[in-house]
């Protein structure tokens, strides 16, 4: 049993130190991700979006989290709406699979690809998707909110606080305003949209969008609030008083799609949101509105 | 006996009596060099629960000053009205008081009257000189069940465990409660023999209790190993009546004198004992359940997954103490099985053989399986079995050393030097956890072996990389360089508390406010817990544009804590 002992244990030496000398080469060096993110400032124009892969490694942020930047862990094109191109920075280190090049490859040209060392680069044209006329995150000033209370009142959203617009009652959490939060298991950037309690409506109205065209709008519970939310939340999509769509939105994980077409030179898009309890409904949505072409 | 037997008897117990000396010598050697080493090193950050020991051993170090006054005014009964109890003790009741009134005396003394440490050295003193001792007691348990190389090897490979040389520096109760279970498996131990040990290992039991209620399980192992042991002496007489081997004067000792000790060292009891340690018991059964993430998922609530621990066991000790440790207790198992359990193996040895086999192997499993438990709360990292690590570690020194004689008998002929090979595999072993323990200290708990991929690996396994909230005294120098003058600095997982302990050790300066709210705040330290993840959004979206942190405590890439400018100016 004593030899059996020695085997093994000096086998485990050597494997312990194998595996440490891997540990350390699967480390990216911090000269591949400056040569990487001078790279990608250079090459960084509008409509750039960079995307990170594996997103526990932070070093890409750190330099460039300044742009446009994503880590997330998967991707789908009408993530990428309103986005022209992508820099794929892919860090070649432990756990790293690369379930981002094969979904984005099936629906962009990739451009080009640089490699630093263990930091490779791949920069993806993305199909033409025309020109977006609205975005709900940069336009929170100009919109309009009304919070129809279950009492029968109803009652602007006028109050600009850091960005929110805040409506007054629960102000707290009552508020529509641009927030980055964990939906599906990664980052996504939305809006904070809580309901109002059962019987009430939160409506949403955009200004007069010129040059309809095609709307993109995503839903979905925070994935703390997606175990724990007190109920579904139903959207309804609203072009003037014409419903374009409807949705329930289920307490679960997930970023749920709507897309419409839009006819007209111009109009007003509005979000309704009802639901029977809105207990922890931490919700958030999108809402573009991109003028010409289908998108991806 | 003959005038040669009486001489050659006489010289053996001397000479055993100078090696027993030369023990104790070793063993207070290791609680010196231990107790040294860990305050030297003891950098690490003040972890949430730290901020309440550090009151609470204040406050109730308050009572005994409180009670020299009295007794000067003569009248020290006032120092024992519930009141006056409730008053000083009333506060962090949830766990017993030994640990914290030891707390309170070493800052007194170390901090206080010397001027050697700085507060929280001076708090955190106590639980390391508590874990010093209990790593002595790894080695003279080793001495006594296996050998000196054992001991001796097992007690460098604990404290060359990452995650347990964390631990051991914390002002809390998981490193001592390590140790003094380790000092009451030996004050058992002796007991079985030495009648003068009885009464010890009561008050071992009852200072392992009065530490933390870890210690209930002891006696489940002690009396698991005894029935094991002994297994085979139950049987029927022939009067059909029940004939049970001899019950260790120990397990009365322990019953006894425990609960007497406890009783001392939680004085918030002492007026309504038993309504006031039911509250204390009751909240840990009924222990709230805080998130943890477990390859991917976040487990929030109960049933946990069985396999817990022994995957963090699995991917948490550096693998050249888990390999050895993990063989030497199947060995010990299938070891233990056959003495007491095969009837053709069964009579051959003795009890006490028996004993030592599954006192040590229970030992080892008892406090895993009760985490494995699919009802246990399993928060906190591996620091709720790691009373188990002391015997892994004998376990795994003792398959080294075994490993090394063989090694040793196969090279004598062949070198000069035989005495050396133990030495040298010794080092061999140990080499590696010392790296790795250098390099992850002060954040030893964020450690992943090299079966894991070390943090890089860890991170891609969806695993904790780490709780408790401690990390941050890494970046209190560049805030204190970079933050305006009374910036506001959400701490996320860092309390008031121990933002309050580092501004008083003058790590952290004193202009600068603790904030809850990230709306507020002008800087933001986040520890990268996933539980916890929405509040870096919460950073970015206060930030606008830009979402690069000022600066990132990191192992290979994979960040543990970062500082953030909040908004990009002051609040």
């Amino acid at each position: 049993m004593r030899a059996t002992f020695a085997v093994i244990l000096a086998l485990t030496l050597v494997a312990s130190v194998v595996l440490s000398l891997w540990r350390q080469a699967k480390v990216v060096a911090d000269a591949d991700l400056d040569a990487a993110a001078a790279y990608v400032r250079g090459d960084h124009a509008d409509g750039d979006l960079i995307v990170v892969e594996p997103a526990y490694i932070v070093g890409v942020r750190r330099r460039l989290g300044d742009l446009p930047l994503w880590e997330p862990r998967h991707l789908v094109a009408r993530d990428l709406v309103g986005f022209s191109r992508v820099h794929l920075v892919e860090i070649d280190t432990i756990g790293f699979d690369g379930v981002l090049a094969g979904p984005l490859s099936r629906f962009a040209a990739q451009e080009s690809t640089q490699s630093f060392g263990a930091v490779r680069v791949a920069t993806f044209l993305l199909p033409e998707q025309g020109r977006v006329v609205f975005d709900l995150r940069d336009e929170i000033k100009n919109i309009q909110v009304i919070a129809r209370y279950p009492d029968g009142v109803e009652l602007p959203c006028d109050r600009i606080d850091r960005g929110r617009r805040v409506c007054p009652r629960d102000s707290e959490w009552s508020y529509i305003g641009p927030r980055t939060v964990d939906i599906d298991n990664q980052p996504r950037e939305c809006v904070w949209m809580h309901p109002i309690g059962a019987g009430g409506t939160l409506r949403i109205e955009t200004p007069q969008i010129v040059g309809l065209g095609t709307i993109h709008a995503a839903f979905g519970f925070t994935r703390e609030a997606s175990g724990r939310a007190a109920a579904p939340v139903t959207v309804r999509l609203l072009s003037g008083d014409k419903q374009l769509g409807s949705r329930t939105i289920p307490v679960e994980l997930g970023w749920q799609r709507m897309v419409a077409e839009l006819g007209g030179d111009s109009g007003v898009v509005a979000i309704e949101l009802e639901t029977q309890n809105n207990g922890a409904a931490h919700f958030c949505g999108s809402l573009l509105v991109v003028a010409q072409g289908s998108g991806p | 006996m003959s005038r040669v037997g009486q001489l050659i008897g006489g010289a053996k117990e001397s000479a055993m009596a100078v090696s027993r000396d030369r023990d104790l010598q070793v063993a207070v050697a290791i609680m010196i060099v231990s107790t040294l080493v860990l305050a030297w090193t003891a950098t690490t950050g003040f972890v949430r629960d730290e901020g309440y020991y550090f009151r609470a051993a204040a406050e109730y170090h308050g009572w005994f000053e409180g009670l020299w006054q009295n007794l000067w005014a003569g009248s020290p009964l006032v120092s024992f009205t519930d009141n006056t109890l409730t008053r000083a003790f009333g506060y962090n009741t949830e766990h017993p008081g030994l640990v914290k009134i030891m707390m309170g005396w070493t800052w007194k003394v170390f901090h206080v009257w010397l001027g050697w440490t700085s507060h929280a050295t001076g708090y955190r003193l106590a639980s390391i000189v508590v874990v010093a001792v209990g790593n002595g007691f790894t080695y003279l348990f080793g001495v006594r069940l296996m050998s000196r190389p054992v001991g001796l090897l097992a007690a460098a490979m604990l404290m060359l465990c990452p995650h347990v040389f964390y631990h051991a520096h914390l002002a809390c109760f998981d490193g001592p409660t390590m140790a003094t279970g380790v000092i009451a498996t030996y004050a058992f131990w002796r007991s079985l023999k030495s009648p003068a040990w009885i009464f010890g290992a009561g008050v071992a039991w009852g200072l392992a209790v009065a530490t933390k209620h870890n210690a209930l399980f002891l006696p489940i192992v002690f009396g698991l190993a005894w029935l094991l042991a002994h297994l085979k002496e139950f049987h029927l007489t022939a009067d059909r009546r029940l004939a049970i081997p001899a019950i260790p004067w120990a397990f009365f000792s322990m019953l006894l004198v425990g609960p007497v000790i406890l009783y001392i060292f939680y004085p918030y009891g002492w007026h309504a004992p038993f309504e006031r340690l039911g509250a204390y018991y009751s909240y840990h059964l009924h222990h709230e359940h805080y998130p943890v993430e477990y390859f991917g998922s976040l487990l929030t609530e109960p049933p946990f997954p069985v396999s817990f621990p022994f995957v963090m066991t699995g991917f948490t000790v550096p693998i050249s103490i888990l390999v050895p440790g993990t063989i030497g207790l199947v060995v010990w198992v299938w070891r233990g099985i056959g003495l007491s359990l095969l009837p053709w193996r069964s009579m051959s040895a003795r009890s006490h053989e028996r004993l030592r086999v599954w006192l040590m192997v229970l030992s080892v499993l008892v406090p895993v399986l009760v985490i494995a438990l699919p009802t246990s709360p399993i928060f906190g990292g591996t620091k709720h079995w790691m009373t188990m690590m002391p015997f892994f570690c004998l376990l795994a020194a003792w398959v080294v050393v075994e490993a090394s004689e063989w090694l040793r008998e196969r090279l004598s002929a062949s070198i000069r030097f035989g005495r050396v090979v133990t030495p040298l595999v010794a080092s061999a072993v140990l080499a590696m956890p010392a790296c790795e323990t250098m390099r992850t200290h002060p954040l030893g708990h964020t450690y992943f072996n090299e079966f894991a991929g070390g943090h890089v690996g860890g991170a891609a396994l969806g695993m904790s990389r780490t709780f408790w909230g401690g990390d941050a005294r890494e970046l209190l120098p560049v805030l204190n360089d970079q933050a305006e003058k009374g910036a506001a600095v959400f701490c996320h997982r860092m309390n008031w508390d121990d933002f309050r302990a580092y501004q008083k050790d003058g790590m952290l300066r004193s202009d600068l406010r603790w904030v809850s709210d990230v709306k507020v705040a002008s800087w933001a330290l986040i520890n990268h817990q996933r539980e916890y993840q929405d509040s870096e959004y919460d950073v970015w979206s206060e930030s606008g544009d830009d979402r690069r942190p000022v600066a990132v405590v990191e192992f290979d890439g994979v960040p543990i804590v970062s500082l953030y400018r909040v908004g990009g100016g002051m609040r």
